[in-house]
Protein backbone atom coordinates (compact mmCIF):
# COMPACT_ATOMS: atom_id res chain seq x y z
CA UNK A 1 0.00 0.00 0.00
CA UNK A 2 2.57 2.16 1.22
CA UNK A 3 4.69 1.41 -1.83
CA UNK A 4 1.93 1.59 -4.03
CA UNK A 5 1.06 5.28 -2.79
CA UNK A 6 4.73 6.18 -3.52
CA UNK A 7 4.66 4.83 -6.66
CA UNK A 8 1.32 7.22 -7.78
CA UNK A 9 3.40 9.91 -6.44
CA UNK A 10 6.33 9.75 -8.19
CA UNK A 11 4.39 8.34 -11.64
CA UNK A 12 2.09 12.17 -11.12
CA UNK A 13 5.46 14.12 -10.44
CA UNK A 14 6.47 12.45 -13.46
CA UNK A 15 3.81 12.99 -15.73
CA UNK A 16 3.05 16.37 -14.49
CA UNK A 17 6.46 17.18 -15.79
CA UNK A 18 5.65 15.98 -19.21
CA UNK A 19 2.66 17.69 -18.70
CA UNK A 20 4.45 21.33 -18.35
CA UNK A 21 7.00 20.08 -21.00
CA UNK A 22 3.99 19.93 -23.54
CA UNK A 23 3.07 23.64 -22.35
CA UNK A 24 6.32 25.10 -23.24
CA UNK A 25 6.11 22.81 -26.48
CA UNK A 26 3.06 23.76 -27.76
CA UNK A 27 2.59 27.06 -26.05
CA UNK A 28 5.11 29.24 -27.97
CA UNK A 29 3.98 27.87 -31.44
CA UNK A 30 1.33 29.68 -33.02
CA UNK A 31 -1.33 29.82 -33.71
CA UNK A 32 -2.19 31.92 -30.07
CA UNK A 33 -5.71 31.92 -28.66
CA UNK A 34 -5.45 36.11 -27.83
CA UNK A 35 -9.00 36.10 -27.60
CA UNK A 36 -9.20 33.39 -25.33
CA UNK A 37 -5.97 34.64 -23.32
CA UNK A 38 -7.54 37.56 -22.62
CA UNK A 39 -11.14 36.03 -21.71
CA UNK A 40 -8.82 34.01 -19.16
CA UNK A 41 -7.22 36.83 -17.89
CA UNK A 42 -10.25 38.77 -17.16
CA UNK A 43 -11.54 35.71 -14.84
CA UNK A 44 -8.18 35.48 -13.32
CA UNK A 45 -7.51 38.88 -12.93
CA UNK A 46 -10.17 40.97 -12.05
CA UNK A 47 -12.93 38.90 -10.95
CA UNK A 48 -10.00 37.54 -7.89
CA UNK A 49 -9.31 40.83 -7.43
CA UNK A 50 -11.92 41.83 -4.92
CA UNK A 51 -10.93 38.86 -2.75
CA UNK A 52 -7.21 39.72 -3.13
CA UNK A 53 -7.49 42.96 -2.33
CA UNK A 54 -9.63 42.75 0.86
CA UNK A 55 -7.49 40.05 1.89
CA UNK A 56 -4.17 41.99 1.46
CA UNK A 57 -6.43 45.08 3.37
CA UNK A 58 -6.89 42.84 6.05
CA UNK A 59 -3.58 41.20 6.53
CA UNK A 60 -2.02 45.06 6.23
CA UNK A 61 -4.14 45.83 9.26
CA UNK A 62 -3.45 42.52 11.33
CA UNK A 63 0.31 42.38 10.80
CA UNK A 64 0.48 46.22 11.40
CA UNK A 65 -1.35 46.12 14.68
CA UNK A 66 0.18 42.84 15.72
CA UNK A 67 3.24 44.14 15.19
CA UNK A 68 2.98 47.42 16.90
CA UNK A 69 3.28 45.82 20.63
CA UNK A 70 6.86 43.77 19.98
CA UNK A 71 7.96 46.90 18.47
CA UNK A 72 6.80 49.20 21.53
CA UNK A 73 8.89 46.91 23.42
CA UNK A 74 12.03 48.80 21.93
CA UNK A 75 10.65 51.80 21.78
CA UNK A 76 10.44 51.58 17.70
CA UNK A 77 7.29 52.86 17.04
CA UNK A 78 8.88 54.59 14.31
CA UNK A 79 9.90 52.00 12.54
CA UNK A 80 6.23 50.20 11.94
CA UNK A 81 5.79 50.90 8.69
CA UNK A 82 9.24 50.21 7.36
CA UNK A 83 9.64 47.06 9.37
CA UNK A 84 5.47 46.05 7.99
CA UNK A 85 6.26 47.38 4.81
CA UNK A 86 9.00 44.98 4.18
CA UNK A 87 7.34 41.80 5.44
CA UNK A 88 4.40 42.76 3.26
CA UNK A 89 6.25 43.51 0.40
CA UNK A 90 8.65 40.81 0.68
CA UNK A 91 6.57 37.86 1.71
CA UNK A 92 2.94 38.19 2.87
CA UNK A 93 1.40 39.65 0.07
CA UNK A 94 2.77 37.42 -2.67
CA UNK A 95 2.34 34.42 -0.74
CA UNK A 96 -1.52 35.38 0.81
CA UNK A 97 -2.15 36.09 -2.77
CA UNK A 98 -0.80 33.00 -4.44
CA UNK A 99 -2.48 30.62 -1.96
CA UNK A 100 -6.10 32.35 -2.44
CA UNK A 101 -5.48 32.03 -6.20
CA UNK A 102 -4.49 28.40 -5.45
CA UNK A 103 -7.83 28.47 -3.59
CA UNK A 104 -9.87 29.95 -6.52
CA UNK A 105 -8.20 29.31 -9.38
CA UNK A 106 -6.72 26.34 -9.25
CA UNK A 107 -9.67 24.61 -8.26
CA UNK A 108 -11.53 26.87 -10.58
CA UNK A 109 -9.27 25.12 -13.73
CA UNK A 110 -9.43 21.65 -11.69
CA UNK A 111 -13.30 21.54 -12.05
CA UNK A 112 -13.91 22.59 -15.33
CA UNK A 113 -11.61 21.08 -16.92
CA UNK A 114 -12.28 18.30 -15.07
CA UNK A 115 -16.13 18.25 -16.07
CA UNK A 116 -15.09 19.13 -19.62
CA UNK A 117 -13.06 15.49 -19.77
CA UNK A 118 -15.44 13.57 -18.47
CA UNK A 119 -18.42 15.07 -20.24
CA UNK A 120 -15.87 14.01 -23.44
CA UNK A 121 -16.12 17.96 -24.50
CA UNK A 122 -12.21 17.77 -24.65
CA UNK A 123 -12.23 14.67 -26.93
CA UNK A 124 -15.02 16.30 -29.29
CA UNK A 125 -12.79 19.59 -29.35
CA UNK A 126 -10.41 17.51 -30.60
CA UNK A 127 -12.49 15.83 -33.02
CA UNK A 128 -13.71 19.24 -34.75
CA UNK A 129 -9.56 20.14 -35.03
CA UNK A 130 -9.13 22.61 -32.23
CA UNK A 131 -5.90 21.95 -30.51
CA UNK A 132 -7.69 21.54 -26.76
CA UNK A 133 -4.26 21.96 -25.28
CA UNK A 134 -3.46 24.97 -26.78
CA UNK A 135 -7.18 26.23 -26.24
CA UNK A 136 -7.32 25.14 -22.91
CA UNK A 137 -4.17 25.05 -20.85
CA UNK A 138 -1.99 27.49 -22.76
CA UNK A 139 -4.20 30.26 -22.66
CA UNK A 140 -4.98 29.23 -18.83
CA UNK A 141 -1.32 29.05 -17.64
CA UNK A 142 -0.43 32.30 -19.72
CA UNK A 143 -3.24 33.92 -17.88
CA UNK A 144 -2.11 32.54 -14.62
CA UNK A 145 1.39 34.00 -14.75
CA UNK A 146 0.68 37.44 -16.87
CA UNK A 147 -2.36 38.31 -13.45
CA UNK A 148 -0.70 37.13 -10.55
CA UNK A 149 2.40 39.36 -10.28
CA UNK A 150 -0.21 42.66 -11.37
CA UNK A 151 -2.74 40.95 -8.70
CA UNK A 152 0.16 40.89 -6.37
CA UNK A 153 0.89 44.62 -7.44
CA UNK A 154 -2.30 45.82 -6.73
CA UNK A 155 -2.62 43.41 -3.60
CA UNK A 156 0.52 45.18 -2.31
CA UNK A 157 -0.84 48.42 -2.45
CA UNK A 158 -4.19 47.82 -0.99
CA UNK A 159 -2.25 46.15 2.22
CA UNK A 160 -0.01 49.14 2.49
CA UNK A 161 -2.68 51.47 2.72
CA UNK A 162 -4.69 49.24 5.50
CA UNK A 163 -1.10 49.19 7.14
CA UNK A 164 -1.43 52.67 7.12
CA UNK A 165 -4.62 53.03 8.30
CA UNK A 166 -3.40 50.53 11.19
CA UNK A 167 -0.66 52.53 11.99
CA UNK A 168 -3.18 55.45 12.45
CA UNK A 169 -4.64 52.98 15.34
CA UNK A 170 -2.04 53.40 17.75
CA UNK A 171 0.01 56.23 16.90
CA UNK A 172 -0.51 59.21 14.66
CA UNK A 173 1.28 59.38 11.40
CA UNK A 174 0.64 61.13 7.68
CA UNK A 175 0.15 59.69 5.15
CA UNK A 176 3.16 61.38 3.42
CA UNK A 177 5.13 60.44 6.30
CA UNK A 178 4.35 57.07 6.16
CA UNK A 179 4.78 56.60 2.20
CA UNK A 180 8.52 58.50 3.10
CA UNK A 181 9.52 55.89 5.81
CA UNK A 182 7.80 53.04 3.50
CA UNK A 183 10.03 53.75 0.20
CA UNK A 184 13.10 54.51 2.67
CA UNK A 185 13.62 50.96 3.95
CA UNK A 186 12.14 49.32 0.36
CA UNK A 187 14.78 48.47 -1.92
CA UNK A 188 14.95 46.72 -5.37
CA UNK A 189 15.85 44.00 -3.90
CA UNK A 190 12.84 43.56 -1.83
CA UNK A 191 10.12 44.00 -5.20
CA UNK A 192 11.66 42.05 -7.73
CA UNK A 193 12.29 38.83 -6.37
CA UNK A 194 8.68 39.22 -5.45
CA UNK A 195 7.32 40.05 -8.67
CA UNK A 196 9.37 37.58 -9.91
CA UNK A 197 8.67 34.39 -7.92
CA UNK A 198 4.79 35.25 -8.16
CA UNK A 199 5.46 34.78 -12.01
CA UNK A 200 6.45 30.93 -11.00
CA UNK A 201 3.36 30.81 -8.46
CA UNK A 202 1.13 31.61 -11.09
CA UNK A 203 3.00 28.86 -13.75
CA UNK A 204 2.39 26.45 -10.48
CA UNK A 205 -1.13 27.16 -9.87
CA UNK A 206 -2.44 26.97 -13.80
CA UNK A 207 -0.37 23.88 -14.54
CA UNK A 208 -1.17 21.90 -11.39
CA UNK A 209 -4.91 22.62 -11.86
CA UNK A 210 -4.96 22.14 -15.88
CA UNK A 211 -2.91 19.22 -15.36
CA UNK A 212 -5.45 17.77 -12.48
CA UNK A 213 -9.02 18.39 -14.91
CA UNK A 214 -7.31 17.12 -18.24
CA UNK A 215 -6.61 13.84 -16.23
CA UNK A 216 -9.95 14.07 -14.59
CA UNK A 217 -11.39 9.97 -14.18
CA UNK A 218 -14.15 8.37 -12.45
CA UNK A 219 -16.94 10.21 -13.66
CA UNK A 220 -18.51 13.09 -11.88
CA UNK A 221 -16.99 11.87 -8.90
CA UNK A 222 -13.25 12.46 -10.17
CA UNK A 223 -14.41 16.46 -11.22
CA UNK A 224 -14.99 16.81 -7.93
CA UNK A 225 -11.26 14.99 -6.60
CA UNK A 226 -9.78 16.85 -8.96
CA UNK A 227 -10.52 20.46 -8.01
CA UNK A 228 -9.67 18.97 -4.14
CA UNK A 229 -6.26 17.70 -5.15
CA UNK A 230 -5.45 20.82 -7.09
CA UNK A 231 -6.04 22.73 -4.99
CA UNK A 232 -3.86 20.84 -2.06
CA UNK A 233 -0.92 20.29 -4.92
CA UNK A 234 -0.91 23.90 -5.80
CA UNK A 235 -0.63 25.68 -2.25
CA UNK A 236 2.04 22.85 -1.36
CA UNK A 237 3.81 23.95 -4.35
CA UNK A 238 3.23 27.36 -3.47
CA UNK A 239 5.14 27.03 -0.44
CA UNK A 240 8.15 24.70 -2.07
CA UNK A 241 8.54 27.43 -4.67
CA UNK A 242 8.33 30.50 -1.79
CA UNK A 243 11.37 28.11 0.04
CA UNK A 244 13.30 27.80 -3.06
CA UNK A 245 12.96 31.86 -4.05
CA UNK A 246 13.53 32.59 -0.47
CA UNK A 247 16.88 30.62 -1.21
CA UNK A 248 18.05 31.96 -4.25
CA UNK A 249 17.82 35.54 -3.18
CA UNK A 250 19.41 35.19 0.10
CA UNK A 251 22.50 32.77 -2.03
CA UNK A 252 22.66 35.96 -4.56
CA UNK A 253 22.53 38.70 -1.84
CA UNK A 254 19.18 40.35 -2.98
CA UNK A 255 18.19 41.76 -0.31
CA UNK B 1 -20.10 40.74 -27.77
CA UNK B 2 -20.93 43.67 -26.12
CA UNK B 3 -20.28 41.92 -22.68
CA UNK B 4 -16.78 40.85 -24.35
CA UNK B 5 -15.55 44.39 -25.13
CA UNK B 6 -16.67 45.16 -21.80
CA UNK B 7 -14.21 42.81 -20.46
CA UNK B 8 -11.98 44.06 -22.45
CA UNK B 9 -11.93 47.84 -20.66
CA UNK B 10 -11.96 46.04 -17.13
CA UNK B 11 -8.96 44.02 -17.60
CA UNK B 12 -7.17 46.47 -19.53
CA UNK B 13 -8.20 48.88 -16.25
CA UNK B 14 -6.94 46.69 -14.22
CA UNK B 15 -3.32 45.76 -16.56
CA UNK B 16 -3.26 49.75 -16.68
CA UNK B 17 -3.61 50.29 -12.87
CA UNK B 18 -0.87 47.77 -11.66
CA UNK B 19 1.81 48.10 -13.97
CA UNK B 20 1.52 52.03 -13.29
CA UNK B 21 1.76 51.29 -9.05
CA UNK B 22 4.41 48.99 -10.23
CA UNK B 23 6.17 51.81 -12.41
CA UNK B 24 5.41 54.60 -9.56
CA UNK B 25 6.63 52.20 -6.94
CA UNK B 26 10.13 51.44 -8.21
CA UNK B 27 10.83 55.12 -9.31
CA UNK B 28 10.10 55.58 -5.39
CA UNK B 29 12.35 53.20 -4.55
CA UNK B 30 15.06 54.36 -7.26
CA UNK B 31 14.69 58.40 -6.00
CA UNK B 32 15.52 56.93 -2.71
CA UNK B 33 18.39 55.53 -4.00
CA UNK B 34 19.63 58.28 -6.20
CA UNK B 35 19.28 56.16 -9.29
CA UNK B 36 17.49 58.60 -11.11
CA UNK B 37 19.37 61.59 -10.13
CA UNK B 38 22.80 62.27 -12.24
CA UNK B 39 25.06 61.39 -9.59
CA UNK B 40 29.40 62.14 -9.35
CA UNK B 41 31.30 59.47 -7.96
CA UNK B 42 33.80 60.02 -5.33
CA UNK B 43 35.82 57.98 -2.58
CA UNK B 44 37.23 57.63 0.97
CA UNK B 45 39.61 56.17 3.01
CA UNK B 46 39.27 54.19 6.09
CA UNK B 47 41.12 52.04 8.92
CA UNK B 48 37.76 50.42 9.52
CA UNK B 49 34.51 50.78 8.41
CA UNK B 50 32.57 48.69 10.63
CA UNK B 51 30.12 47.09 8.59
CA UNK B 52 29.75 49.20 6.05
CA UNK B 53 27.64 47.51 2.96
CA UNK B 54 27.31 48.92 -0.04
CA UNK B 55 23.64 50.68 -0.65
CA UNK B 56 23.65 52.11 2.53
CA UNK B 57 23.24 55.95 2.79
CA UNK B 58 25.57 59.09 2.76
CA UNK B 59 24.76 61.91 4.64
CA UNK B 60 25.88 65.83 4.30
CA UNK B 61 25.39 67.34 8.08
CA UNK B 62 22.34 64.90 8.38
CA UNK B 63 20.90 65.00 5.41
CA UNK B 64 20.93 62.00 2.47
CA UNK B 65 22.99 63.06 -0.38
CA UNK B 66 23.88 59.66 -1.74
CA UNK B 67 24.69 56.25 -1.51
CA UNK B 68 27.74 53.86 -0.61
CA UNK B 69 28.76 51.79 -3.64
CA UNK B 70 31.72 49.93 -3.44
CA UNK B 71 34.03 49.08 0.18
CA UNK B 72 37.40 46.89 -0.66
CA UNK B 73 40.65 46.75 0.53
CA UNK B 74 42.92 48.86 -1.17
CA UNK B 75 45.66 48.02 1.17
CA UNK B 76 46.64 45.55 4.31
CA UNK B 77 46.12 48.60 6.41
CA UNK B 78 43.29 50.71 4.50
CA UNK B 79 39.87 50.13 3.22
CA UNK B 80 38.31 52.34 0.49
CA UNK B 81 34.79 52.95 -0.21
CA UNK B 82 33.49 54.36 -3.07
CA UNK B 83 30.62 55.59 -3.20
CA UNK B 84 28.15 58.49 -4.84
CA UNK B 85 27.25 61.81 -4.26
CA UNK B 86 23.48 63.37 -5.82
CA UNK B 87 25.33 66.66 -8.24
CA UNK B 88 22.71 68.99 -7.08
CA UNK B 89 24.18 68.56 -3.17
CA UNK B 90 27.55 68.86 -4.51
CA UNK B 91 27.60 72.78 -4.28
CA UNK B 92 28.03 73.30 -0.50
CA UNK B 93 30.26 69.78 -0.04
CA UNK B 94 33.78 71.00 -0.16
CA UNK B 95 36.68 68.94 -0.63
CA UNK B 96 38.00 69.48 2.92
CA UNK B 97 35.08 67.94 4.07
CA UNK B 98 35.61 65.18 6.20
CA UNK B 99 33.30 62.06 6.18
CA UNK B 100 33.50 59.66 9.28
CA UNK B 101 31.08 56.52 9.57
CA UNK B 102 27.99 56.60 11.55
CA UNK B 103 24.82 54.46 12.49
CA UNK B 104 21.78 55.70 11.98
CA UNK B 105 20.34 55.82 15.48
CA UNK B 106 21.81 53.49 18.23
CA UNK B 107 21.01 50.19 16.54
CA UNK B 108 20.90 51.18 12.81
CA UNK B 109 22.16 50.94 9.51
CA UNK B 110 25.89 52.27 9.19
CA UNK B 111 26.67 55.48 7.13
CA UNK B 112 29.22 57.59 6.00
CA UNK B 113 28.40 61.61 7.76
CA UNK B 114 29.94 63.73 6.07
CA UNK B 115 30.58 66.77 7.74
CA UNK B 116 32.34 70.20 6.84
CA UNK B 117 35.94 71.05 7.48
CA UNK B 118 37.55 74.24 8.45
CA UNK B 119 38.51 77.32 5.88
CA UNK B 120 37.83 77.53 2.46
CA UNK B 121 38.21 74.87 -0.60
CA UNK B 122 36.76 73.93 -3.82
CA UNK B 123 33.83 72.26 -4.24
CA UNK B 124 33.81 68.32 -4.60
CA UNK B 125 33.97 66.94 -8.30
CA UNK B 126 34.20 63.54 -9.62
CA UNK B 127 37.17 61.35 -8.12
CA UNK B 128 37.41 63.67 -5.19
CA UNK B 129 38.84 61.99 -2.14
CA UNK B 130 38.07 62.73 1.31
CA UNK B 131 39.82 63.08 4.94
CA UNK B 132 38.02 60.36 7.15
CA UNK B 133 38.22 60.26 10.90
CA UNK B 134 38.29 56.56 12.33
CA UNK B 135 34.76 55.22 13.57
CA UNK B 136 34.38 55.10 17.58
CA UNK B 137 34.70 51.57 18.28
CA UNK B 138 32.44 49.90 20.78
CA UNK B 139 34.88 47.68 21.96
CA UNK B 140 37.49 50.60 22.59
CA UNK B 141 34.45 52.25 24.23
CA UNK B 142 33.85 49.28 26.83
CA UNK B 143 37.64 48.82 27.15
CA UNK B 144 37.71 52.49 29.22
CA UNK B 145 34.51 51.19 30.39
CA UNK B 146 35.93 48.73 32.63
CA UNK B 147 38.48 50.90 33.74
CA UNK B 148 35.91 53.58 35.02
CA UNK B 149 34.45 50.70 36.93
CA UNK B 150 37.63 49.21 38.25
CA UNK B 151 38.34 53.02 39.49
CA UNK B 152 34.68 53.79 40.95
CA UNK B 153 35.46 50.46 42.76
CA UNK B 154 38.57 51.78 44.32
CA UNK B 155 36.50 55.12 44.96
CA UNK B 156 33.53 53.61 46.89
CA UNK B 157 36.09 51.46 48.67
CA UNK B 158 37.31 54.14 50.19
CA UNK B 159 34.13 56.16 50.64
CA UNK B 160 33.08 53.06 52.37
CA UNK B 161 36.18 53.02 54.33
CA UNK B 162 35.64 57.15 55.84
CA UNK B 163 32.06 56.35 56.50
CA UNK B 164 33.20 53.76 58.91
CA UNK B 165 35.69 55.57 60.68
CA UNK B 166 33.06 58.22 60.95
CA UNK B 167 30.98 55.87 62.63
CA UNK B 168 33.53 54.52 64.79
CA UNK B 169 34.60 58.00 65.74
CA UNK B 170 32.78 59.56 69.14
CA UNK B 171 34.39 62.94 69.36
CA UNK B 172 32.94 63.83 66.15
CA UNK B 173 29.30 62.44 66.82
CA UNK B 174 29.97 64.49 70.18
CA UNK B 175 30.97 67.59 67.53
CA UNK B 176 27.33 67.53 65.74
CA UNK B 177 25.29 66.73 68.88
CA UNK B 178 26.77 69.54 70.80
CA UNK B 179 24.15 71.67 71.15
CA UNK B 180 26.58 74.73 73.14
CA UNK B 181 28.41 74.41 70.09
CA UNK B 182 24.97 75.16 67.73
CA UNK B 183 24.34 77.63 69.77
CA UNK B 184 27.74 79.33 69.34
CA UNK B 185 27.91 78.61 65.36
CA UNK B 186 24.27 80.19 65.33
CA UNK B 187 25.95 83.55 67.26
CA UNK B 188 28.52 83.43 64.35
CA UNK B 189 26.63 82.42 61.53
CA UNK B 190 24.57 85.92 63.46
CA UNK B 191 27.70 88.30 63.20
CA UNK B 192 28.42 86.96 59.73
CA UNK B 193 25.21 88.48 58.81
CA UNK B 194 26.09 91.62 60.71
CA UNK B 195 29.33 91.88 58.98
CA UNK B 196 28.12 91.54 56.04
CA UNK B 197 25.58 94.03 56.41
CA UNK B 198 28.08 96.69 57.24
CA UNK B 199 29.84 95.30 54.50
CA UNK B 200 27.48 95.97 52.25
CA UNK B 201 26.83 99.17 53.53
CA UNK B 202 30.97 99.79 53.01
CA UNK B 203 30.11 99.05 49.85
CA UNK B 204 27.09 101.42 49.22
CA UNK B 205 29.31 104.01 50.37
CA UNK B 206 32.48 103.14 48.49
CA UNK B 207 30.23 103.06 45.42
CA UNK B 208 28.98 106.76 46.01
CA UNK B 209 32.71 107.34 46.57
CA UNK B 210 33.35 106.02 43.19
CA UNK B 211 30.47 107.57 41.55
CA UNK B 212 31.32 110.92 43.02
CA UNK B 213 34.80 111.12 41.66
CA UNK B 214 33.72 109.82 38.23
CA UNK B 215 31.13 113.00 38.31
CA UNK B 216 34.61 115.00 39.64
CA UNK B 217 33.19 115.45 43.48
CA UNK B 218 36.01 116.26 45.92
CA UNK B 219 39.96 116.76 45.05
CA UNK B 220 40.44 113.58 44.20
CA UNK B 221 37.71 113.80 42.08
CA UNK B 222 38.43 117.16 40.30
CA UNK B 223 42.27 116.14 40.15
CA UNK B 224 40.65 112.94 38.04
CA UNK B 225 38.39 114.54 36.25
CA UNK B 226 39.61 118.07 35.57
CA UNK B 227 40.91 118.98 32.40
CA UNK B 228 43.15 121.90 32.87
CA UNK B 229 44.77 119.65 35.63
CA UNK B 230 45.56 117.47 33.48
CA UNK B 231 47.36 119.71 30.96
CA UNK B 232 49.53 121.39 34.05
CA UNK B 233 50.19 117.86 34.97
CA UNK B 234 51.31 117.22 31.78
CA UNK B 235 53.27 120.25 31.48
CA UNK B 236 55.09 119.18 34.11
CA UNK B 237 56.02 115.97 33.44
CA UNK B 238 57.50 117.66 30.26
CA UNK B 239 59.14 119.87 32.40
CA UNK B 240 60.69 116.74 34.35
CA UNK B 241 61.87 115.60 31.52
CA UNK B 242 63.95 118.36 29.85
CA UNK B 243 65.12 118.75 34.08
CA UNK B 244 66.15 115.31 33.72
CA UNK B 245 67.80 115.44 30.85
CA UNK B 246 69.53 118.62 31.88
CA UNK B 247 70.65 116.27 34.73
CA UNK B 248 71.75 112.98 32.34
CA UNK B 249 74.22 115.57 30.51
CA UNK B 250 75.24 117.04 33.92
CA UNK B 251 76.17 113.50 34.99
CA UNK B 252 77.91 113.04 31.85
CA UNK B 253 79.88 116.19 32.73
CA UNK B 254 80.80 115.25 35.86
CA UNK B 255 81.78 111.29 34.50
CA UNK B 256 83.88 113.03 31.85
CA UNK B 257 85.12 115.23 34.32
CA UNK B 258 86.19 112.22 36.75
CA UNK B 259 88.00 110.35 33.89
CA UNK B 260 89.91 113.21 33.36
CA UNK B 261 90.55 113.14 37.23
CA UNK B 262 91.41 109.96 37.12
CA UNK B 263 93.72 110.63 34.15
CA UNK B 264 95.26 113.27 35.47
CA UNK B 265 94.45 115.67 33.04
CA UNK B 266 93.82 119.47 34.37
CA UNK B 267 95.05 121.27 37.01
CA UNK B 268 93.43 119.39 39.86
CA UNK B 269 93.84 116.21 37.77
CA UNK B 270 97.68 116.39 37.76
CA UNK B 271 97.30 117.63 41.92
CA UNK B 272 95.77 114.58 42.53
CA UNK B 273 97.33 112.31 40.45
CA UNK B 274 101.21 113.50 40.52
CA UNK B 275 102.84 111.48 43.05
CA UNK B 276 106.04 113.89 42.94
CA UNK B 277 104.06 116.82 43.30
CA UNK B 278 102.60 115.37 46.63
CA UNK B 279 106.08 114.65 48.15
CA UNK B 280 107.07 118.34 47.01
CA UNK B 281 103.83 119.05 49.32
CA UNK B 282 104.57 117.11 51.92
CA UNK B 283 108.15 119.05 52.02
CA UNK B 284 106.77 121.99 51.98
CA UNK B 285 104.28 121.69 54.61
CA UNK B 286 106.94 120.14 57.14
CA UNK B 287 109.20 123.10 55.88
CA UNK B 288 105.92 125.59 57.56
CA UNK B 289 105.62 123.79 60.30
CA UNK B 290 109.41 123.96 61.79
CA UNK B 291 108.94 127.57 60.48
CA UNK B 292 105.88 128.09 62.34
CA UNK B 293 107.85 126.29 65.58
CA UNK B 294 110.48 128.51 65.34
CA UNK B 295 108.47 131.89 64.69
CA UNK B 296 106.54 130.98 68.29
CA UNK B 297 110.27 130.53 69.88
CA UNK B 298 110.74 134.02 68.56
CA UNK B 299 107.54 135.35 69.66
CA UNK B 300 108.18 133.96 73.27
CA UNK B 301 111.45 135.39 73.50
CA UNK B 302 110.00 139.06 72.39
CA UNK B 303 107.31 138.28 75.40
CA UNK B 304 109.92 138.70 77.52
CA UNK B 305 111.91 140.71 75.97
CA UNK B 306 111.75 144.82 77.80
CA UNK B 307 109.77 146.97 75.70
CA UNK B 308 106.95 144.52 75.60
CA UNK B 309 106.94 143.31 78.90
CA UNK B 310 104.57 146.12 80.38
CA UNK B 311 101.88 145.53 77.89
CA UNK B 312 101.56 141.62 78.78
CA UNK B 313 101.55 142.44 82.26
CA UNK B 314 98.78 145.08 82.06
CA UNK B 315 96.71 141.95 79.85
CA UNK B 316 97.10 139.11 82.86
CA UNK B 317 96.03 141.84 85.27
CA UNK B 318 93.06 142.27 83.42
CA UNK B 319 91.99 138.69 83.05
CA UNK B 320 92.55 137.83 86.19
CA UNK B 321 90.32 140.69 87.39
CA UNK B 322 87.40 139.26 85.20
Amino acid sequence: MKSSALNRLLVETGELYSFAVRFFREGFRPRYEIAELIRQCFYIGNKTLPLVGLTGFIMGLVITIQSHPSLEAFGAQSWLPSVVSVSLVREIVPVITALICAGKIGSGIGAELGSMKVTEQIDAMEVSGTNPFKYLVVTRVFAAMLMLPLLIIVCDTISLYGSFLGTNMKQVITFHLFVNQVFEKLSFGDVLPSIIKSFFFGFAIGIIGCFKGFNTTNGTEGVGRAANSAVVACTFVVFIIDLMAAQIADILHIT
Amino acid sequence: MKKQSINKAKLGAFVLIATTLLIVGLYYIGSKKNIFHSTINVSAEFNNVNGLVAGNNVRFNGINVGTIGKVYSSSDTTIKVDFTIDKSSTKYIFQNAIASIGTDGLLGNKLINISPGKGISKSVEEGSVFNTLNPIQMDNALRTLTLTNDNLKVITDNLKGVSEKFNNNNSLWHLLTDSVLAENVRNAVVRFKVTGDNTAVITGDLSKIVKDIKLGKGSVGALLTDTSFSHTLNQTIVNIHSISDSVAIISGNFKSISNNLKNGKGSVGTLLTDTMFVHNLNQSLLNVKEGAGNFNQDMIALRHSWPFKKYFKTQDKEKAKK
